[in-house]
């Protein structure tokens, strides 16, 4: 581990960030009425939409995942001594 | 897992040759070994294509004890438990944060352990150091937890004196771990997993089965305990208030970053045969948190429904008490049950033994290779790894067995989800960003640590249940970790231009 790799910066994405922060908002129910006391396919509302937000969550990571990752060969290498 | 029907002879038995056919894996780990190296023994090669990492990942991010605990929380909060979902989801999100990047640099660069590249990165000899001893000590902490388990499985598992049950339940299943993880590295470690994670997934999806079989659909449990909140002010199946949305926050961010990072975790992307391999182990990975978290709150919400009444440490245990019922209900689900708990053992063994190999390696390679004895081989660093890992095991089934009485001390003193979250700057920044500096990480991860050790320990009233204001202090104590990281690291570069 002694010789240095290529280091330069990739440019960031930042649309799949803005994806996940409006999954992460929509994925905590502070938007719920106490009130509501509706059920969907056996659990409450909240509950259903809150399964509904992760499933698109984990569908959009395991895409993300499964495509070719960009700036796998641009990594940042060691610090220079 | 107290609560159980007494398991007959032929149960047993079976249980016996189960685990005993996990030290027949690590002799097959051994005869497959390529080379007597540490890279061999604790990255197999850096062989697994994608089904065996995909396994091997399963089991080790959701311990057998990890469905005694959430249905237990699901039993005491209700429906609110739901964030489970989220909060494992996030794990997989926090991967491809630095995973990817991680992963090339590994091959190229043929890292073993997490601090290989925390020293290849920055060059830094202390912050090498602190780095390994904190990792070191989140997992000694994660395995005593799973010793202790152990133990109390056995106690709720076996009729004779609880204490002789604990204390023989933890040296033998210690013992069997040990076996078979210095016979054959992560290779066996690795294959034992996968045997329990296919198990786990085909014995909890019948476990579904058999619930609604037992308690009837879902929804009649939703009703009972919608007229109980209704009723007597609980909020089993009401949206979270205010206080339990900062919470879910808060654990939807601490548990994704923190539990990205655990050693065990890092060192099975290095093992990773391809790219290929990993995309599609944690694509998969990506949707496992629906079924299993999902079935550990249907549990804990049927059991909620229909057994009431338990309260404290008891409330952990129902899980044990569904499984009692579903046992009694019909031979398919005593035998199911015989199976799972087989299967649940081997998990609290699988994640246990994850964690003991990242320690010796990380003694090993960080410790004794790179600060006491520089100029070794590596047939005597890997028998230096595989005396380190008995030695470890050792003291830590002694304190298992010591601290046997005080359960509620250990889970005090768990704060590796605080002290792992203290790493994002390290791999998450320093894998994407060239201009982080050695020194300002250093500062930050020492800071970071500090705050959050006295924000959990210090006894301030504003730490509420562990919490400040729903946070966790890992959490609070990461903002100002990454300022000093990201900004000292600014400061630095300018400097220097």
């Amino acid at each position: 581990m002694t010789d240095k790799i290529e280091t330069h910066n990739s440019p960031a994405r930042w649309w799949p960030i803005i994806v996940f922060l409006v999954l992460l908002v929509a994925a905590v129910p502070w938007y719920w009425p106490d009130s509501d006391h509706s059920i969907i396919f056996g659990v409450p509302a909240w509950v259903a939409l809150a399964v509904l937000v992760s499933l698109f969550a984990s569908i959009f990571t395991a895409w993300l995942l499964f495509r070719p990752w960009p700036g796998e060969s641009t990594c940042p290498g060691p610090e220079r001594e | 897992m107290s609560g159980l029907l007494p398991f007959g002879p032929g149960a047993w038995v079976f249980i016996s040759l189960y685990l005993l056919s996990l030290i027949g894996i690590g002799l097959l780990g051994k005869r497959a070994r390529k080379e007597n190296s540490l890279n061999d023994f604790y990255l197999a090669g850096a062989g697994f294509g994608a089904p065996v990492l995909f396994l091997t990942l399963f089991a080790t991010q959701y311990s057998g004890n990890t469905f005694f605990a959430f249905t237990g929380a699901t039993y005491r909060i209700g429906y609110a438990w739901i964030t489970s979902l989220h909060f494992m989801t996030a794990i997989v999100v926090c991967y491809f944060i630095y995973a990817p990047r991680l992963f090339v640099l590994a091959k190229a660069r043929n890292y073993v352990t997490p601090s290989d590249y925390v020293h290849d990165r920055f060059r830094n000899n202390v912050l090498t150091v602190i780095v390994t001893l904190t990792l070191i000590v989140v997992l000694c902490n994660f395995l005593l937890a799973q010793l202790m388990a152990m133990g109390r499985a056995m106690q709720g598992l076996s009729q004779i004196d609880q204490d002789t049950a604990y204390i023989g339940g933890v040296i033998v299943l210690a013992l069997i771990m040990v076996i078979y993880g210095t016979l054959g590295g992560l290779r066996a470690v690795a294959w034992t997993d996968a045997i329990q994670g296919v198990i786990l997934m085909f014995g909890f999806a019948i476990l579904l089965l058999l619930l609604f079989d037992l308690y009837g659909p879902l929804v009649n449990a939703t009703n009972v305990l919608m007229a109980q909140d209704l009723t007597s002010g609980t909020r089993k199946t009401l949206p979270p208030n205010a206080l339990q949305c900062r919470e879910w926050l808060s654990y939807i961010l601490t548990v994704g970053f923190a539990g990205s990072l655990y050693p065990q975790a890092i060192q099975r992307i290095y093992a990773a045969r391809s790219a290929i391999a990993l995309r599609r182990s944690l694509s998969i990975m990506a949707f496992m948190p629906l079924p299993t978290m999902i079935i550990a709150v249907i549990a804990g919400i049927m059991a909620a429904a229909y057994i009431p009444g338990l309260e404290g440490a008891a409330s952990d245990q129902v899980f044990g008490r569904v499984l009692r019922e579903i046992q009694a209900h019909s031979t398919i689900g005593y035998g199911v049950v015989v199976v799972l708990l087989s299967a649940v053992l081997a998990a609290m063994m699988s994640t246990a033994d994850s964690a003991l190999l990242s320690i010796s390696s990380m003694f090993t390679k960080d410790i004794y290779a790179r600060f006491i004895r520089p100029d070794s081989s590596q047939v005597h660093l890997t028998a230096v790894a595989k005396s380190c890992s008995w030695i470890t095991i050792a003291l830590l089934v002694g304190l298992a067995i010591a601290l046997r009485y005080h359960a509620s001390l250990v889970a005090l003193m768990d704060r590796k989800l605080d002290l792992l979250i203290q790493m994002v700057p390290i791999f998450m920044v320093g894998l994407r960003w060239p201009g982080l500096r050695a020194g300002p990480v250093l500062i930050g991860l020492c800071t970071g640590i500090l705050l959050a050790m006295l924000l959990a320990f210090g006894g301030f009233d504003f730490v509420q249940k562990g919490k400040i204001a729903g946070f966790h202090p890992g959490l609070v104590a990461v903002l100002p970790n990454l300022a000093i990281a990201i900004l000292g690291s600014r400061w630095v570069n300018a400097r220097a231009t």
